[in-house]
């Protein structure tokens, strides 16, 4: 049974169209991401499941209950805010005994449950301390805490760690996921980093100006993206136009704006379309021959080099090296690059061109 | 007495009201979402978190009504002397102020009141500021029930009819009690029989009033300005600190009382009262400063200094950064203050009477034409005050939408 279910479901401010029928099913225990360039609705997706706004059309179904003139209070949902949103009057340990309050439990679990939470953020020596007086992350595990000790079922997390320092919000990742899973919670978690979502995620829901652009799993959206703009939002690309000269069960050949000649997957387009070429830099490689570019500049990274060179077809490619290796180049060499046929996807020419279909706004 | 109360809340209800609106205003709304995310009905949520975190609202609002109904005169003595129909005498219902007003006003001729005067007055203030500090101390400490929680009635509550219930009870009661009572004046002088109407002495009182409200405002302009900057930037400071509640003490203080220790304080300096005009200026300036200088506080802490500073790292001076930069993002907010200080001035009774018994302005004029049961022409005096004051309202909303960052 889906826990959670949006049926069409469409939101607009005035003439501003945030979401625009959205169907989606989320299933009992899932830890589901639903990523998105800034503004593209995805906050306004979940505060329609949380009750906080209403739909404008279609249905949000909890449990299979209709959701429609159900109170927030009364839809069992737990819910981080991403400014955090602690109540600055009360100490941490009564900002955690507030839904067990609200919800009036018997005494004895108004004490147990609040302490249990805090325990399972490691923070039960905080307990007296005011929101102010602790940092960001510590707030927002309170946060979390607080959203878990109400007993709901289902958690909407709404861009939890965006306001962290950036090694914070690599370990409450982490720990977001191991929590909720030992407790076999239903997760809805909205962020903008597609990095956080691929690694917390069962499943990925990218979203863009108000629709659905494709749902998976991190690593099908990663390795086998069925959309131009999921290849390029998700991890990096190269992409490069060109026109299919031959197609088969093998492979797909296509000829670049010098001439060259590339392979790519198998696909189904004829010769003479017009497709877009998405190869991603860790499977670039310099070739004896192939794709001839030029050296253009040279960033380190840690464990290998990024090189950015630009292909006599005018295409700027960017390709990773090992760190040993990366030291034989120089801006300004002369570089043959190629790649594997199975890294490569073929996408149809996008007819408002590539820029376009990948803009994030 | 009843009456009276009656009059102090239309005179107060503003202000209780505007304090609230803008504490809530600045209330991020989450607080409340997230409370009701934990299971809280609305009630529960506004009980346990709004009404907690907007007590410093309610503070601010409690002390301006009550500082309001303290120093309310004008429209008191209106009020008494229509009720008894005739001017007011010793041995009749008073308040302090219209005491002080009356004493005052037989003081010329009776000397041996003087002492009495000061007495009343000097109770009134310490009265004002010892039940401010009871009032502040009993909202700050007394804490609303926290940890009980009543799920069933207070859903109910928070449903169905109950909400509107509170809404449309809450409207009426600004209808009943405060607009209609306000603007019965326009039924009475459609329908009452008109007089032979003078209106050479209200205009003369009209300029009169006008002339003192526009020099007081320009120096409090000229004087808050400056002193408002330095609160704001110096916030941490222990000078600034002092200054900022010193500067708010003339708003508390009844401002009938604060006049007579004006009305003194200055008779030192000019013992027949031959400037009344000085005298009455010197008397708003107290009162109606503070109203300058808090809103442009207000407004210079609600900016962030790095716009200055960026002006500054840009290669402005002090004077520029202040003049290109801060200068038009809070002129909004100088102009309401200036407007504020101007109506107040223009419908003091109390303190102008206190200091110049026999002051010739259009509210005191008022209050006379009501002493001497003219109430036709007070009446239509009276519409032209508010029409007056209803355009720089208009004003001064304009002025405070138009506001920008």
């Amino acid at each position: 049974m889906p826990l959670v279910e949006l049926k069409g479901v469409s939101k607009r401010f005035g003439k501003v169209v945030a979401s625009s029928n959205i169907d989606l099913r989320i299933e009992d225990g899932e830890y589901v991401t639903i990523l998105g360039p800034s503004g593209c609705g995805k906050t306004t997706l979940i505060r329609m499941i949380a009750g906080i706004l209403e739909p404008s059309e279609g249905k949000v179904l909890i449990g299979g209950r209709d959701m429609d003139g159900v109170p927030i209070e009364e839809r069992d949902i737990g819910y981080v805010f991403q400014n955090i949103a602690l109540f600055p009057h009360l100490n941490v340990l009564e900002n955690v005994s507030y839904g067990p309050i609200a919800k009036d439990a018997d005494q004895e679990e108004q004490r147990k449950v609040p302490a249990r939470y805090l325990g399972l953020v490691n923070l039960l020596d905080r307990m007296k301390m005011f929101p102010s007086a602790l940092s960001g992350g510590e707030q927002q595990k309170v946060a979390l805490a607080r959203a878990l000790a109400s007993g709901a079922r289902i958690l909407l997390l709404d861009e939890p760690l965006s306001a962290l320092d950036a090694r914070v919000r690599m370990d409450l990742r982490y720990e977001l996921r191991r929590i909720t899973k030992d407790l076999g919670l239903t997760v809805l978690h909205v962020t903008h980093d597609q990095e956080e979502a691929m690694t917390v995620s069962d499943r990925i829901v990218l979203m863009r100006r108000g629709r659905i652009v494709e749902s998976n799993t991190p690593e099908m959206m990663y390795r086998a993206p069925k959309e131009l703009f999921t290849a390029n939002f998700i991890g990096e690309t190269n992409l490069l136009d060109g026109v299919v000269v031959a197609s088969g069960d093998e492979r797909t050949l296509v000829e670049l704006r010098d001439g060259s000649v590339m392979g790519a997957q198998p696909s189904q387009f004829e010769p003479g379309d017009a497709v877009v070429i998405s190869v991603r830099p860790e499977c670039v490689h310099v070739a004896d021959d192939g794709l001839s570019a030029i050296v253009r500049s040279m960033s380190f990274m840690g464990t290998y080099i990024r090189i950015t060179a630009e292909a006599d077809s005018e295409d700027i490619l960017g390709f990773d090296v090992r760190v040993p290796r990366g030291r034989d180049f120089n801006i300004g060499d002369h570089v043959h690059l190629g790649w594997s046929m199975e890294s490569a996807l073929v996408y149809p020419r996008p007819p408002g061109g590539i820029a376009e279909a990948v803009k994030l706004e | 007495m009843v009456l009276i109360i009656l009059l102090h809340v239309v005179f107060s209800y503003p202000y209780m009201v505007r304090s609230l609106t803008a504490i809530l205003g600045g209330i991020d709304e989450t607080y409340e979402t997230a409370g009701r995310t934990l299971g809280a009905s609305r009630l529960t949520a506004v009980r346990t978190i709004t009404l907690p975190l907007f007590r410093a609202g309610l503070v601010t609002g409690a002390i301006l009504c009550f500082a309001r109904s303290l120093s309310e005169t004008g429209g008191t003595i209106i009020a008494l002397a229509t009720l008894y129909g005739r001017r007011m005498v010793e041995g009749d219902f008073h308040t302090g102020p219209t005491l002080i007003g009356l004493w005052k006003d037989a003081s010329v001729s009776d000397a041996s009141l003087l002492p009495a005067l000061s007495f009343v007055s000097i109770l009134l203030i310490i009265l004002a500021l010892v039940l401010l500090l009871v009032l502040k101390f009993v909202i700050m400490k007394v804490r609303l029930p926290m940890r009980k929680v009543w799920p069933t009635p207070e859903k109910l509550l928070s449903r169905g009819l109950f909400p509107k219930l509170k809404d449309s009870s809450a409207l009426l009661f600004l209808f009943l009690m405060v607009l209609v009572p306000s603007f019965f004046i326009f039924t009475y002088v459609l329908t009452g029989t008109p007089s032979q109407a003078d209106w050479a002495p209200f205009a003369d009182a009209l300029v009169t009033s006008f002339v003192i409200a526009s020099v007081v405002t320009l120096i409090d302009l000229a004087m808050g300005i400056p002193l408002a900057l330095y609160i704001a930037k110096n916030r941490s400071g222990k000078l600034a600190q002092l200054l900022d509640v010193l500067v708010n003490v003339p708003l508390i203080v009844p401002t009938a009382a604060l006049g007579f220790s004006l009305g003194l304080f200055w008779s030192n300096f000019d013992p027949n009262a031959s400037a009344p005009m000085a005298l009455i200026i010197l008397a708003h300036i107290a009162f109606t400063y503070p109203l300058v200088v808090r809103n442009v506080v207000g407004a210079v802490e609600g900016i962030d200094p790095a716009f200055e500073e960026t002006a500054r790292t840009l290669g402005a001076t002090p004077l520029q950064s202040f003049r290109r930069v801060l200068f038009p993002m809070i002129k909004s907010s100088i102009l309401a203050g200036a407007i504020m200080a101007f109506t107040r001035s223009l419908g003091e009774t109390g303190a102008t009477l206190a200091v110049v018994a026999s002051a010739n302005t259009a509210p005191v004029y008022i209050v006379n034409l009501v002493n001497q049961q003219s109430y036709y022409l007070a009446a239509m005096a009276c519409i032209v005050l508010i029409i007056i004051s209803y355009m720089f309202m208009l004003l001064l909303r304009r002025f405070t939408r138009e506001e920008v960052v």
